[in-house]
């Protein structure tokens, strides 16, 4: 940072200077301006900054959420990618579910996740779709112009499922 | 560890800003003269200011400063001014490298008083 942005930038001091109270009260808010302010990129030495230091969560892409997140990414189109995580409740037994995800705007979907947790008998946690050893054993998700759907032939009520939907808007 | 003696000029390292600086002090700083230590009676002023002296690979850049009771920062500067250039370079450079954050050379000239 500039020092010039300092509300006091020509403070100085040499060995035996004795400080008053109103000049460390200048240093204070020098540091308080320095810890406000925002650090122009030029000023940060390649590499000063480490991944370690970041606090990732306050990245536009980190943070999941059952309401719509803006991402820092782009599909190829220069549409900014859009991500929303829809609780599915619990699954179906042996049949199809079906949850409104509430996305206005819709453009397109370009990528579809997933997983569903039995918590009993033993937190057993699968991705969505799940693929088994059989047709019947298997689970589906797709994703609808309203709605995510998911379906099995099974009994599969006895796990929670969640859907992690990336898309983009036809307007913001 | 350094005292301080009112008048007599003191070599540094640069300070943070190259201008002319001046800080007043409220009576009653301990000051030595002759090591024999006493009060100030009355308000101190230290002026500082930074020099450049040589040229080339020579170059050097210092601090001069010292503490006064006297009051005329004009005069104080061009006092500062004129001892400046009767400095030598090898006696600049030597005082940078002997520079600590907190200790400092004092040189043998003195500010007379008006």
């Amino acid at each position: 940072m500039a020092i010039t942005t300092l509300p006091y930038p020509n403070m100085d001091f040499v060995p035996l200077d004795v400080l008053t109270a109103d000049e460390l009260d200048h240093i204070v808010a020098n540091i308080d301006a320095i810890n406000n302010a925002s650090i122009p990129t030029d000023s940060i030495a390649d590499g000063a900054v480490t991944s370690g230091k970041v606090d990732w969560t306050t990245m536009k892409f980190a943070k999941f959420s059952t309401s719509e997140q803006e991402t820092e990414f782009k599909w190829t189109d220069g549409k900014t990618i859009y991500m929303k995580t829809v609780s599915l409740g619990n699954l179906p037994n042996a049949t199809t579910k079906t949850v409104a995800h509430s996305i206005s705007n819709l453009d397109f979907f370009v990528k579809i996740e997933g997983f569903a947790y039995y918590p009993a008998p033993s937190n057993v946690y699968v991705p969505l779709p799940f693929i088994g050893s059989s047709t019947a054993s298997s689970i589906s998700l797709r994703v609808e112009t309203t709605n995510v759907v998911v379906s099995c032939e099974s009994d599969r009520s006895g796990a929670i499922g969640y859907a992690v939907l990336w898309y983009t808007k036809t307007a913001g | 560890m350094n005292t301080l003696e009112l008048n007599r000029v003191a070599i540094w390292k640069p300070k943070l800003t190259d201008g002319f600086s001046v800080r007043e002090s409220a009576s009653g700083r301990v000051a030595y003269k002759d090591k024999i230590a006493y009060r100030t009676n009355a308000k101190t002023y230290r002026y500082a200011k930074n020099y450049e002296l040589g040229k080339g690979k020579t170059k050097t850049k210092i601090c001069l400063f010292y503490v006064t009771y006297e009051s005329d920062a004009k005069e104080a500067e061009k006092f500062l001014d004129k001892t400046a250039k009767k400095i030598d370079v090898a006696t600049a450079q030597q005082a940078v490298i002997g520079s600590t954050d907190t200790s400092f050379e004092y040189l043998d000239i003195y500010k007379e008083n008006k």
